[in-house]
């Protein structure tokens, strides 16, 4: 039983994720008084995409061909270890099993982006990279924050510790650092500009200019199918019961709406970091980090 | 009171982030005041008025008037940022996370199962970050903000093991800053009519 609630949360995020990248764009449209292409919209792109041919450089290999799949299956796995409404998924959740799964898929990414043959992809990998070699340790400390708490590092008990916690400080601190990972990991605007045309400011995007078609669209699923999941581990630690009160799928739907409107606010309000001021960024997380770790 | 240590610890973190010489002052000014907040609160535990003069001494002297001051002072100056210090930002706030671990470390030896161990701890903490800032900053302004968080430390400190420091002690070392912020300001205003700079690296030039 556990385990078919598993499934159909699992599939439910990644049939809803592309709706959430939606009402982000949404939102940031709206806040710049715009009115913005429709929240379905990435559905119709994924038909398009599936009905065009793919057009693949002639120095690529295998690894380009095999990335798309490989970032998609991490990218899904990584999402049913996030506990949402079933606490303990099956047991077998856990914070490193997470990262290496991200960091799985977003390897293999790098790989074909150098693959290619293409300036900008090996540009845009570099970058990924560098940003990714800093976000690993922000988001392992905001996540150990919590961990230390519980005495685990299970995300199932995990989610079932911080629900019955109160508010304290070290939690608002690691929120913070989260939320800071967060932007980061989703290439958000301070880190990385996500309807950027310009190449030469691409990091996600510039990664996977090479592809076209069926790939493509896994692609992008993937990518909001990882930011889904990045939120509702945000909500799931930082957001709980406790203190905003829900009524299971309303709640969760609400306080995915809310993580999405102040992503948007974020986005909206800042501009891009330039590449090397990207560290400070992150070592303000880590900062706070360490700061919800002594507080407790 | 636990809430005020970890924000006190933030406002000492984030000075050693702080280019422009403006905001390090008002940090300054933001941690004194939670400082005396934090003094307000040992005085509501222990009914002492001294602890209550106290508190708003430090109000009025290192949240009101110092800071008041070092702005003026620091809108006279020719350069407002502490453009590249001895140890860069990053690196800096990397010492002063050490320097936090270190007094934790230290704390739980050398008095293990201490009530008040966050408070000390972080005011251990804040005089070794007070002490990095005095090294590696070359702005005097810089270095005058290290000295009171130093002595904030040392506040702190005294707060918390003896419920309040004798309002003399107190007096002196309000005292001192006092002194030291209006050396400062005619040291600057002395080096601003010879049209030099408050850089104290360019001090070296004065050995033979």
């Amino acid at each position: 039983m556990n385990i078919m609630l598993s499934v159909i949360q699992a599939l439910g995020v990644v049939l809803l994720a592309p709706l959430v990248a939606g009402v982000i764009k949404t939102a940031k449209a709206r806040l710049q008084n715009r009115r913005g292409p429709r929240i379905f919209q990435l559905y119709f792109d994924f038909v398009k995409l599936l009905k065009k041919d793919s057009v693949v450089s002639p120095t690529a290999s295998w690894i380009f061909n095999l990335a798309p799949y490989i970032y998609f299956a991490s990218s899904i796995a990584a999402t049913a270890l996030v506990p949402v409404v079933t606490i303990g998924t099956i047991g077998i959740g856990d914070i490193f099993t997470l990262i290496y799964l991200l960091a799985l898929g977003r390897f293999f990414l790098v790989l074909a982006s150098l693959d290619a043959g293409s300036a900008f992809g090996g540009m845009g990998g570099a970058r990924e990279m560098f940003i990714a070699i800093l976000v690993e340790p922000a988001l392992l400390l905001s996540m150990l924050t919590v961990a230390f708490r519980a005495q685990t590092t299970n995300l199932g008990l995990m989610a079932s510790v911080v629900e019955n916690s109160p508010l304290s400080l070290s939690y608002v601190f690691a929120a913070i650092a989260f939320f800071i990972v967060l932007i980061a990991e989703t290439g958000r605007i301070p880190v990385d500009n996500p309807d950027t045309h310009l190449e030469l400011t691409m990091i996600h995007e510039g990664m996977i200019l090479e592809y076209s078609g069926r790939k493509l669209a896994l692609i992008l699923w993937a990518s909001a199918v990882k930011q889904l999941s990045m939120m509702l581990l945000f909500i799931m630690f930082f957001l709980p019961d406790t203190i905003f009160g829900n009524a299971d799928w309303i709640g969760i739907v609400l306080k995915v709406l809310l993580v999405a409107f102040a992503i948007a606010m974020t986005e909206t309000s800042t501009n891009k970091l330039r590449l090397f001021k990207v560290p400070n960024f992150l070592a303000i997380s880590c900062l706070l980090s360490l700061l919800a770790l002594v507080a407790q | 009171m636990n809430i005020l240590t970890i924000l006190l610890l933030f406002t000492t973190l984030l000075l050693t982030r702080v280019s422009e010489l403006k905001t390090a002052v008002r940090i300054i000014a933001i941690q004194s005041l939670m400082l005396a907040l934090a003094c307000t609160i040992v005085g509501i535990e222990t009914g002492e008025v001294q602890t209550y003069v106290a508190a708003v001494l430090t109000v009025i002297i290192k949240a009101g008037f110092l800071p008041y001051v070092l702005i003026k002072i620091v809108a006279t100056l020719q350069q407002e940022h502490e453009d590249h210090p001895i140890l860069s930002f990053n690196y800096s706030s990397l010492v002063a996370c050490i320097a936090i671990v270190l007094a934790y470390g230290l704390i739980d030896q050398a008095l293990p199962g201490a009530g008040s161990r966050d408070a000390l701890a972080t005011a251990v903490a804040m005089t070794l970050i007070g002490l990095l800032l005095i090294m590696t900053r070359r702005q005097a302004v810089m270095q005058i903000m290290g000295i009171i968080t130093m002595e904030n430390g040392i506040y702190l400190v005294g707060l918390s093991v003896t419920k309040g420091f004798p309002l003399i002690i107190e007096l002196g070392v309000f005292f001192d800053v006092l002194v030291a912020v209006r050396v400062l300001g005619i040291l600057t205003y002395r080096l601003k009519l010879a049209g030099l700079s408050t850089d104290t690296s360019i001090l070296k030039k004065l050995k033979g």
